[in-house]
């Protein structure tokens, strides 16, 4: 399965981000040349973007599935109720709608289990969860204070802020998860098992028992 | 849950990560996990992913 995203700034301009339609059509086309292929299996929105209407959004997208371009539409980081508005806008207009989401999950990231996870098994959607290890936080190895998603989001990683993993100057996540760590980087124990291409991801198949546990 | 993205920058960490994909954790394991963070809330709220609604950023979004 060979998967891209699209939503993140590409440039300096404004337009280079989103999921206006006018971004889509030349993030696509970007994608594909440098990618060197003529379609993407998954091509997902990798953000929200509060300043377009979901509908323009997937009636682009579903352009891109009619061409050949793109075989699957998904989003990333989305919640719940910008999923279940863009199945009912998708409905609405007869477009594509979202066949996957993938949020971050972990162990010490759980809030996907209260709305996201509900939402995607009653659409049927496929969940691709990333940050198992929390960006470093639960490998028991790197320092994740210094970190490439610190440099993202330092406000993130700042152990003085209250509700932070630990006290000041501490590491308790990642001294708890050194002994953890061989058991598994994942909540449910299913960790690790890839998608096999056209597999899970079909639409019309349901997940497999305990899924999106 | 599908799939897990694991991204792996060495060899070294693929094979650490591997290795849990066949591990079931026990019932205990999960249920300790879940006193230490309850299900459906997170350690750290702070950290959106930048995927926060721009209103919790930006107070006069909040306050029009």
């Amino acid at each position: 399965v060979l998967a891209t995203k699209f939503a993140m700034p590409m440039g300096a301009d404004d337009n280079q981000r989103g999921g206006s339609p006018r971004w889509i059509k030349r993030a696509v086309e970007n994608s594909l040349r440098r990618l060197g292929t003529d379609y993407i299996d998954l091509y997902q929105m990798h953000r929200p973007d509060y300043a377009t209407d979901i509908g323009e959004t997937l009636v682009a997208l579903s352009d891109l599935v009619r061409e050949g371009k793109v075989r699957a539409i998904g989003c990333s980081t989305f919640p719940a109720e910008l999923i279940v508005e863009a199945h009912w806008a998708a409905a609405r207009a007869g477009l594509h709608r979202f066949r996957t989401e993938q949020p971050r999950y972990s162990i010490v990231n759980r809030t996907i289990e209260g709305g996201v996870l509900p939402v995607a098994q009653r659409y049927g959607m496929g969940i691709l969860t990333y940050g198992p290890l929390a960006s470093g936080w639960l490998s028991g190895r790197a320092d994740p204070a210094r970190s490439h998603r610190a440099t993202l989001a330092p406000q993130a990683f700042d152990l003085a802020i209250p509700g932070q993993p630990g006290p000041a100057g501490s590491r308790p996540p990642a001294h708890q998860a050194r002994r953890r760590r061989r058991t598994s980087a994942h909540p449910s124990g299913h960790c690790l098992r890839p998608v096999p291409p056209g597999g899970d991801l079909r639409p019309d198949r349901p997940p497999p028992a305990g899924a999106a546990r | 849950v599908t799939s897990v993205l694991i991204g792996p920058r060495r060899p070294e960490q693929l094979d650490d990560l591997l290795a849990g994909a066949d591990v079931e954790l026990s019932e205990d394991v999960l249920d300790r996990i879940d006193e230490i963070v309850p299900p459906g809330t997170e350690i750290n709220p702070a950290d959106n992913y930048l995927a926060a609604h721009p209103a919790l950023e930006n107070k006069h979004l909040r306050r029009r």
